[in-house]
């Protein structure tokens, strides 16, 4: 799949070293700077359990950005394999092999990816929304089998003895979460890599015109679920990490509002980025404390009064009135309006300066 | 009769009208519009806390009154909700729209939240005449036989005009081809926003019913809507009879789980049935095979 030739775009004046520089520094590689020196530097311990929950949505959004984002195609399946690359993460890690963290973590995401085959194959027998059913099916299916296995076998949940590395142990926090930063990264260059390949090229045009691809020679149907496979292993290696960060996890924390919650991020942030998925994760992970921040300094909320009784009520309002608000409004998202906002504000200075 | 075999049948009834309701609502939307709505649980709730209002909390309205009024209401709920939200801006996917409607369905319930407060509620008892005596040891309670009545009267009503009027045509024109629709002189936006009202007012009566069955639990009510989906898609996601009798068959399902085998297994097994006529009849019984197998 060489057939789409990315267009060089070539500048019309010739730039400086200093210029070279900036234009391939971007507004997020300066933003995460900031925020890795912000974590690394804190000592306030909520700061940093906040970012690894936000290191694991990232990479859980970034999974289903992988497939709403390049395909076009919506799924419903965000919790489920999760959960399931959770609770095998948990599973595994009981037996002798879990001594080393990366075999059950390995072991839920291969469970997840074959979750997502299994579904995939129905779902993707026709367009549109049919996935959407089956990843509901299989929501339900995976929390049934969950629960059945957590009445008998572990109640309370499935557990993990942390990130172990043979006899040693990583217990700082900021070390488990280099750690999860560390997955990030590594998600985040593969699917850059993806992005801007051949196969991300292909994935863009089944987005536009799944028809022309398909008059390509493109087996439309056999890369969406390519993609559904990869987007639900990313996806299940999230929740195996979690599990690993919080020690345990039980199908009850893996409902459908966490399926949305991380099409919210994809949506929010902005489909078909790279760095959307990111920034929708960050942001949705820091609502709730945003919101009861602005409720009890800008309101005064209190902790009476009808603020302070409707606050998580007003919570999920916010967040449905974003959702439908950005993908009626501004479907690139929030990365998609900055990228548009600094094009034009670089539209008017390059005007400038002819004048 | 076993008495098992009245239980599964007369609880097969009462819920097979309340999916089949939610899925006609669903149907007259997405044939219309190619939006595929998540919002019809919302629907539900906002319809069963209407029917509390004015028939328990406030005017104490009879439930024939109660009823035409919520239907009223929601009706204009479902038409306002398209000409302020999602009507607003043509030219966008179904697909993203059919997204959009997830948070719209949050929306509807915190508001909901916010007017009547998210506690549980329960309708007064409103009918004053006997239940029935069908055979010998199948008997229909005072609430069953309103379900049956008002199900069938709003079923038909729906299947006639859907299925059978000039309207209901136009409606599907519509779904088909907003553009060539448009050339044909027809009013794109009053049709669909007469297809979310009746989406919504069809939701709101599934809503009042469940809610006469049981109770009206603002917290959870929103997800039996849910259920609606493998109803309609085993009958078809386009077919108007279809989604009744999906909704049949789904209750039924359901019902027949939770007498022999547990209450526990009852969603599972709608889901894994749902699947399985995925894999072999991804129509469903009685929708038009689609002819893009992309």
């Amino acid at each position: 799949m060489t057939a789409v030739e990315e267009r060089e775009i070539v500048p019309l004046k010739p730039t400086s070293g200093f210029a070279q520089v900036t234009s391939r520094l971007r507004t997020w590689h300066v933003l995460t700077l900031v925020a890795v020196a912000f974590e690394f530097t804190t000592s306030s311990s909520y700061a940093v359990y906040i970012s690894t929950l936000i290191v694991f949505y990232a990479i859980a959004a970034l999974g289903q950005g992988l497939l709403v984002g390049k395909t076009g195609q919506v799924a419903l399946g965000g919790a489920a394999v999760m959960m399931i690359g959770a609770e095998v993460a948990g599973i595994v890690d009981a037996t002798p092999v879990g001594t080393v963290f990366l075999i059950p973590l390995a072991a839920g995401v291969l469970a997840s990816a074959t979750a997502g085959l299994v579904v995939g194959v129905p779902g993707l027998r026709f367009k549109g929304l049919y996935l959407i059913l089956a990843t509901l099916a299989l929501q339900s299916i995976a929390s049934f089998a969950a629960q059945k296995y957590e009445t008998a076998h572990a109640p309370g949940g499935v557990s993990t003895q942390g990130l172990r590395l043979g006899s040693v142990t990583i217990q700082a926090d900021k070390l488990i979460l280099a750690v999860m930063c560390l997955f990030l990264v590594a998600v985040l260059l593969w699917i850059r890599r993806i992005y801007r390949g051949p196969i991300g090229r292909m994935l863009q045009v089944i987005k536009e015109r799944d028809d022309a691809a398909a008059v390509f020679g493109i087996n439309v149907r056999a890369w969406k679920l390519w993609a559904f496979v990869w987007s639900s292993a990313i996806t299940g290696l999230a929740g195996g990490l979690m599990v690993y960060f919080l020690r345990a996890a039980s199908y009850q924390s893996f409902d459908l509002t966490i399926a949305i919650n991380l099409l919210v991020m994809v949506y929010i942030g902005g489909a078909g980025t790279i760095a959307g998925p990111i920034i929708g994760a960050a942001l949705i992970t820091y609502a709730p404390t945003a919101v009861n921040w602005v409720a009890n300094t800008v309101f005064n909320a209190g902790s009476s009064g009808w603020m302070s009784t409707n606050i998580s009520v007003i919570e999920r309002l916010i967040y449905g009135l974003a959702l439908l608000l950005v993908l009626l409004y501004q479907p690139a998202g929030i990365n998609g309006f900055w990228q548009n906002t600094l094009r034009r504000i670089g539209a008017l200075l390059r005007r400038g300066e002819v004048a | 009769m076993p008495s098992e075999l009245a239980n599964i049948l007369v609880g097969t009834f009462t819920l097979g009208f309340v999916y089949g309701l939610v899925g006609l609502g669903f149907v007259a939307v997405f044939r219309s519009t190619g939006v595929m709505s998540f919002a019809q649980g919302s629907f539900m709730l906002i319809g069963a806390l209407v029917f509390y209002s004015v028939t328990t909390d406030t005017w104490h309205l009879g439930p024939i009154t109660g009823m035409l009024l919520t239907l009223a209401v929601l009706a204009v709920c479902g038409a306002a909700t398209y000409q302020l939200v999602l009507g607003r801006i043509l030219g966008v996917e179904p697909v993203t729209v059919s997204v959009a409607t997830l948070g719209l369905s949050i929306v509807l319930q915190m508001v909901a939240f916010m007017i009547w407060t998210p506690n549980i509620v329960q309708f007064r008892s409103m009918l004053s005449f006997n239940g029935h005596e069908l055979f010998a040891n199948i008997r229909l309670s005072q609430e069953q036989t309103y379900t049956i009545v008002v199900g069938t009267v709003i079923t038909a009503a729906l299947v006639l005009v859907l299925g059978r009027t000039r309207v209901g045509l136009r409606m599907k024109a519509v779904a088909e081809s907003p553009e060539l629709a448009a050339y044909q002189g027809l009013n794109v936006r009053r049709l669909s926003m007469a297809a979310w009202g009746i989406g919504a007012a069809t939701a709101g009566a599934a809503g009042v019913i469940f809610g006469m069955a049981t109770q009206v639990e603002p917290g959870t009510l929103p997800a039996v809507g849910l259920l609606a989906f493998p109803a309609i898609l085993l009958g078809g996601l386009d077919s108007i009879g279809g989604a009744v009798i999906g909704g049949f068959l789904v209750a039924a399902i359901q019902n027949i789980t939770q007498v022999w085998i547990g209450s526990a297994w009852q969603d599972v097994i709608c889901y894994s049935v749902l699947l399985i006529v995925m894999f072999i009849r991804p129509q469903g019984l009685f929708g038009t095979p689609m002819v893009a197998r992309l």
